[in-house]
């Protein structure tokens, strides 16, 4: 068997990676800038929403910064927090 | 005396008087959850597996998020002696990279196309399980 993600290239469905340079180029200022506005906007705007909800929401943008600047250990690792609040925020909507 | 009547009565044949039922009452105001966080896992890990393209005749494959730090991928397949061949990988997120965890055991750190592999595969798990699983918007996380 192959190494695991050592995939042909014709299976590979890039969204994040086939933004040039996005894991390599180092984030500038104004990108670390716009990223902390959006995350804290979206802070704001859950204030009023239910405990899983808001980590949900909040992970979710935490993502989104994440991407943006390139640290790919805590980039993998929001994913994850998110996927768990997700699941946690399942059972909590059904409870 | 009238007590005492009444309690032979009971002792002979029980007590007829009305008891509250409500504790046989299923309760109105909370709902049962549907899904296990077992089948919840089994539900994602089945669009996992399908972020790689067709899963080949005769393997079942298996890649899902198991907590914050660990991703899992395994495979099943029969070899040409029809026997069961098995592979899990684990991939653990640490500070420093992603360590990769493999029977024998054989320990590397991701790097290079494969550790690319790796994020453009989680991202694409995160964006799918998030829509059909969770019915979330990815970006936002509200329901869709």
């Amino acid at each position: 068997m192959n190494d695991t993600f050592n995939l042909p290239k014709q299976e590979a469905r890039p969204t994040y990676l086939e933004t040039p340079g996005v894991i390599e180029a180092a984030p500038s200022a104004e990108r670390h800038e716009r990223a902390a506005a959006e995350l804290a906007g979206v802070l704001n705007l859950f204030d009023d929403t239910p405990a899983a909800e808001a980590v949900v929401q909040t992970s979710a943008a935490e993502i989104a910064v994440a991407s943006e600047v390139i640290d790919y250990p805590d980039y993998l690792h929001r994913v994850g927090q998110h996927i768990i609040a997700m699941r946690r925020a399942e059972f909590d909507l059904a409870a | 005396m009238t007590t005492l009547f009444q309690k032979t009565i009971k002792l002979l044949v029980g007590d007829t008087s009305p008891q509250p039922l409500d504790f046989l009452k299923m309760p109105t105001n909370r709902q049962a959850k549907q899904l296990t966080e077992r089948q919840l896992i089994n539900l994602e890990s089945e669009i996992g597996a399908r972020l790689f393209g067709e899963v080949p005749k005769g393997h079942r494959r298996e890649f899902f998020c198991l907590d914050e730090r660990t991703w899992i991928w395994h495979e099943e397949w029969l070899d040409e002696h029809k026997k069961l061949q098995v592979m899990t990988t684990r991939y653990e997120v640490q500070e420093k990279g992603v360590l990769k965890v493999q029977p024998g055991p054989r320990y590397t750190y991701l790097e290079g196309e494969e550790l690319n592999n790796l994020l453009m595969a989680t991202r694409l798990y995160y964006e799918q399980v998030a829509r059909e699983v969770y019915h979330r918007d990815p970006a936002t996380g509200q329901k869709i």
